[in-house]
């Protein structure tokens, strides 16, 4: 079973802008950051930020990007010609002496920028969602961190 | 079994076909004996057997039947009318009834209810189920069956709905499972409560706040301001509901009430009631943990 108050405070560590000291630069932080179903694209738990009420997004608007992300990436993933393009990064860790990979998407959506990988071995999608002044490279890097910290739920198929 | 019109096919009615209290003045005297069977859990069936509490009848079952009647009998559910006359008569039926089962089935499990509590005035309703029980108890004990389970009952309150969940709840083998289970799936899903109930019958297996009708249970629910008539009210309501959904030729599997209130099937044969503490956390997670959790109830 998934612990829902675990993920979703995980979820909203994640949301956190990132800012970088030796240069003078910082991100907005995330719009959203959701755990979707690769079965059916539904949201099984999100973030949202809070604190910038222009960035944020409701949640029936989160569902719906939630859907389309989905549809996008599983097309994706059934078409290799499609994993050679500059916007999938294929990433390989190790873990628990086990070694993971996956591959990270980024996706445009509207005036959106979006990143998604699939926790490996599971039914899930983390799905980060963050306005266009966020670079692409920088969500990949997040998004590589951050499912680190979702080490738990590898492998987590849905009942 | 009980003297005539103590209100036993009264209460059949009620609990097993979905009357309503009053609906059962429409009842006529049960003849000889009516059997229904009633698939409960699965894995049991329920072979309810009303017998008729005429004296003609009555004579009958402890002279040529009584081979018939009281053999592998596992349940003998006796009925008091408060109101009788002739309570020595009662009682005098009620241990040749004890009689025949000591003979033919010495593992029975008995229960009394004390029927149509409703007569009685309110403040002289725990003196009188007192002095009854001790009587019967005494009686029973007689007979070799020490365990003698009563409740003081009516069908126009909750008391006769919790006294037939108990009588059920005490067939049902893993009740300890069940029960640690629910508390466990109510930590995880940061529930208020969760219930669970029999499927046809809708009759309360357990809580997560505790057994029903025990002394700890009813302190509980003070300090949580729960209404101490949910139980048969949620019962009351879902079975009415299910009825609806036969009309569009569709049987009842989950509603979802508000984002909080959750009402879906978790094994073959029951139904969990869960009230969540927070209403946002998104359907698919507490429905994905559901069916996760099917596992554990079988």
């Amino acid at each position: 079973m998934i612990d829902s108050a675990n993920v979703k405070a995980l979820l909203e560590n994640t949301l956190n802008g990132i800012s970088c000291q030796n240069v003078p630069f910082r991100t907005n932080a995330l719009s959203s950051s959701v755990v979707l179903s690769s079965k059916n694209g539904s949201i099984i738990s999100y973030a949202i930020d809070n604190s910038n009420p222009e960035s944020s997004t409701s949640l029936s608007n989160l569902k719906m990007m939630s859907l389309l992300s989905k549809d996008k990436w599983n097309d994706d993933e059934s078409q290799p010609s499609e994993q050679t393009t500059k916007s999938c990064y294929q990433y390989q860790w190790n873990a628990k002496g086990t070694g993971y990979k996956t591959r990270i998407y980024t996706y445009e959506i509207e005036e959106l920028h979006s990143c998604l990988a699939q926790i490996p071995g599971s039914d899930l999608i983390l799905l980060f969602v963050a306005d266009s002044s966020f670079p692409y490279g920088l969500l990949v890097l997040k998004m590589k961190q951050a499912l680190l910290a979702f080490h738990d739920m590898y492998g987590y198929k849905l009942g | 079994m009980g003297r005539s019109g103590s209100g036993k096919s009264s209460m059949r009615s009620i609990i097993f076909s979905n009357y309503s209290a009053f609906d059962t003045r429409r009842l006529g005297a049960t003849i000889d004996v009516e059997h229904s069977h009633l698939r409960f859990l699965g894995n049991m069936t329920l072979n309810l057997w009303d017998c008729g509490g005429q004296d003609v009848f009555m004579e009958n079952y402890f002279t040529k039947q009584k081979d018939h009647i009281f053999q592998m009998v596992q349940v003998l559910i006796h009925v008091f009318d408060v109101e009788s006359q002739e309570v020595i008569k009662d009682i005098e039926i009620f241990m040749r009834s004890l009689k025949q089962l000591k003979k033919y089935s010495p593992d029975a499990k008995i229960f009394v209810l004390l029927h149509k509590m409703d007569l009685v005035q309110t403040d002289k309703r725990d003196e009188l189920f007192q002095i009854m029980m001790n009587k019967l108890q005494q009686t029973s004990s007689e007979y070799g069956f020490n365990d003698l389970v009563g409740f003081p009952t009516s069908i126009w309150d909750e008391s006769l709905y919790k006294a037939w969940s108990q009588i059920v709840c005490s067939l049902i083998p893993n009740m300890k499972d069940h029960q640690t289970n629910l508390i466990k799936f109510k930590s995880i899903l940061n529930a208020y409560e969760i219930i669970l109930f029999e499927k046809s019958t809708f009759l309360v297996i357990c809580s997560s706040n505790g057994n029903m009708g025990s002394q700890s249970k009813s302190l509980l629910n003070n300090e949580l301001n729960l209404d101490p008539k949910r139980f048969e009210k949620i019962s009351n309501i879902m079975k009415t509901f299910k009825q609806s959904c036969t009309k569009l030729k569709s049987g009842f599997t989950t509603l979802i009430l508000n984002d909080s209130i959750y009402v879906t099937e978790i094994s073959s044969n029951m139904v969990c009631f869960i009230v969540l503490n927070d209403t946002d956390q998104p359907k698919e997670i507490i429905m994905e943990n559901i069916q996760k959790a099917k596992k554990e109830f079988f």
